[in-house]
């Protein structure tokens, strides 16, 4: 990456200080420069940081590739049987792929047996794995946080079940606020999941749509009477050390659902 | 009357030759010194701090249009996307305080912005007599009797109150059809959805200033880089705890808060049907403390 920057602020220099090229024709030379990294998407994120550098208005925007429609239905049969059988949870995992949503994925990992999770490939078959052989997928992920060696192993099946991103300092800040959530799973695991999402649709973290199986919310729909009692269930110990890691580094530019959590706790 | 015109063109004048003089220096044609030799020459005087920043940050100083290329159509595709610069902001809004032709390009700027948070702060850096407002009589009469200055007093003032007299009703409906005018803000308060903005706004309006804008860093309404430093506390500071204190102290128990709950009760997915924003953020920390008492 640092060197598609390097190389990128070389050729900004040429065409600041020698060339005296407009604003317009920068843009120019980087749509060439783009076509002929065959629009490398490193290439592309390295242009822009360039480009902002120096002090020009233009970017270029890299369109999210836009999944299959969520098809509620479709969703709550393959959700409601994954549980109990490999091949549900086979589709489950193609259809999470196919539309292409961390909100959907991270509302859907509780549903995914590690034992089926090894069975199919996608994680490995050790010692641990299969010692948590009948949990699942979310607790795993949480469990293994303080283990850096599970923690990894958790991290690439993830990126396996299409957070492609999940190593990237957002994803791993979103995954630190989903983990002090769990905390309140962990605590009730009767109630605490429908705690849990309304949190989440409060905060606009989750559309409450995948939460929804028919007539079934599983959520509570007047969450906002007892959001502060739900709050106070997270782990204060996790949540302080959640609030220290990010107190200097969550300044989000979006409205993403998950900095308003934190700057709310 | 021909002074008059010919003032204005020579302040046209001023301003597009400023504009394309900035634009030779944003293009690499001339560098930092003849800019401001050029400018000098004018007397166009740029704020202070604009010469000691870097080469970058002053060729970004005066815009807030960016160029947006689609590369999924192959570069067929480019808009124009307008984005809040505190330095623009800050530099239009202290001319603002002085100009209606300033005034009405920073109407113009936050009608292009669209965005209500901004909108809110960008009124509070708009004098009403430098609007369209001062041709209206009898509101220049009401802005004199009650000492308000700029528009966001003005309409928390006028609408925000409980009880209006029969006779403001005629002020009430002229500032509402004034925000929502095309040519002004384009800031419609019949819309539930900013109603429910506008009456958030209304409900902290009894804190100090200072207090609003920490609290709204906190929950997103608006970021540090919207404010100057001056003009939030620290932001460590847990904002519930913040909100709890006033609570405790029945600072909120006001007309202000039955005016929210009525407009929520009317309308009653409005909330949690919403995006993800701050004042929801905040209306539910809000609400969920006050219920639990």
């Amino acid at each position: 990456m640092l060197d598609y920057y390097d190389e990128i602020s070389a050729l900004f220099d040429i065409y600041e200080n020698e060339e005296r090229l407009s604003e317009k024709a920068i843009c120019n030379k980087c749509k060439n420069l783009i076509k002929k990294h065959h629009f490398n998407r490193d290439f592309i994120y390295c242009i822009n940081d360039v480009v902002n550098d120096r002090g020009y208005c233009f970017k270029f925007e890299i369109d999210l590739e836009t999944g299959k429609v969520f098809d509620a239905m479709e969703y709550s049969f393959l959700i409601t049987n994954a549980k109990k059988s490999q091949k549900k949870t086979e589709q489950l995992i193609l259809y999470l792929k196919k539309v292409n949503d961390h909100r959907l994925i991270f509302a859907s990992i509780y549903a995914l047996k590690v034992e089926y999770l090894i069975n199919l490939g996608i994680i490995e078959n050790n010692k641990w794995t299969k010692a948590h052989s009948k949990n699942n997928f979310r607790d795993l992920l949480f469990i293994s946080a303080n283990d850096e060696n599970n923690y990894q192993l958790c991290i690439k099946t993830a990126e396996k079940l299409g957070l492609k991103y999940i190593k990237l300092p957002y994803m791993q800040f979103w995954l630190d606020m989903e983990g002090l959530l769990w905390t309140i799973e962990k605590a009730d695991p009767k109630k605490g999941y429908i705690k849990v999402n309304t949190i989440k649709v409060a905060f606009g973290i989750t559309p409450r749509i995948y939460f929804e199986r028919g007539e079934k919310k599983y959520y509570d729909a007047l969450g906002s009477k007892n959001l502060n009692k739900y709050l106070k269930l997270i782990d204060q110990k996790m949540l302080e050390i959640v609030k220290e890691k990010y107190k200097n580094s969550v300044e989000p530019t979006r409205m993403w659902g998950y900095s308003l959590l934190f700057n709310v706790l | 009357m021909v002074n008059k015109i010919n003032k204005s063109i020579k302040k046209d004048n001023m301003k597009s030759f400023f504009t394309n003089t900035y634009r030779l220096f944003v293009d690499n044609k001339i560098n930092i010194d003849e800019l401001k030799k050029r400018l000098d020459s004018k007397n166009i005087i740029l704020p202070s701090e604009f010469y000691l920043l870097s080469k970058p940050e002053q060729k970004r100083y005066f815009r807030y249009q960016s160029t947006i290329v689609h590369l999924a159509k192959k570069f067929e595709n480019e808009e124009q996307e307008v984005f809040f610069n505190s330095n623009y902001f800050y530099w239009i809004a202290k001319q603002a305080a002085k100009s209606i032709k300033a005034t009405n390009e920073l109407i113009s700027y936050l009608h292009d912005l669209k965005e209500v948070n901004l909108i809110f702060l960008g009124m509070q850096q708009i004098k009403v007599k430098n609007t369209k407002l001062r041709l209206n009589e009898k509101m220049m009469e009401y802005i004199k009797k009650k000492k308000i200055h700029n528009l966001y007093d003005l309409m928390i003032d006028l609408i925000g109150s409980p009880h209006f007299l029969a006779d403001e009703k005629e002020l009430r409906d002229k500032l509402i059809d004034f925000l929502k005018a095309e040519n002004s803000l384009g800031f419609d308060l019949n819309d539930a959805t900013n109603k429910f903005f506008f009456l958030m706004e209304n409900l902290l309006h009894v804190l100090p200033k200072k207090e609003v804008n920490t609290l709204k860093v906190k929950f997103l309404v608006l970021s540090k880089d919207h404010l100057r430093k001056s003009d939030y506390y620290d932001l460590h500071k847990s904002p519930r705890k913040i909100l709890k204190n006033y609570q405790d102290r029945g600072v909120f128990t006001t007309g202000a808060l039955s005016k929210l709950k009525r407009h929520l009760k009317d309308n009653p997915y409005l909330v949690d049907g919403m995006y993800p924003n701050g004042y929801m953020a905040l209306y539910y920390a809000f609400i969920a403390d006050s219920e639990v008492k």
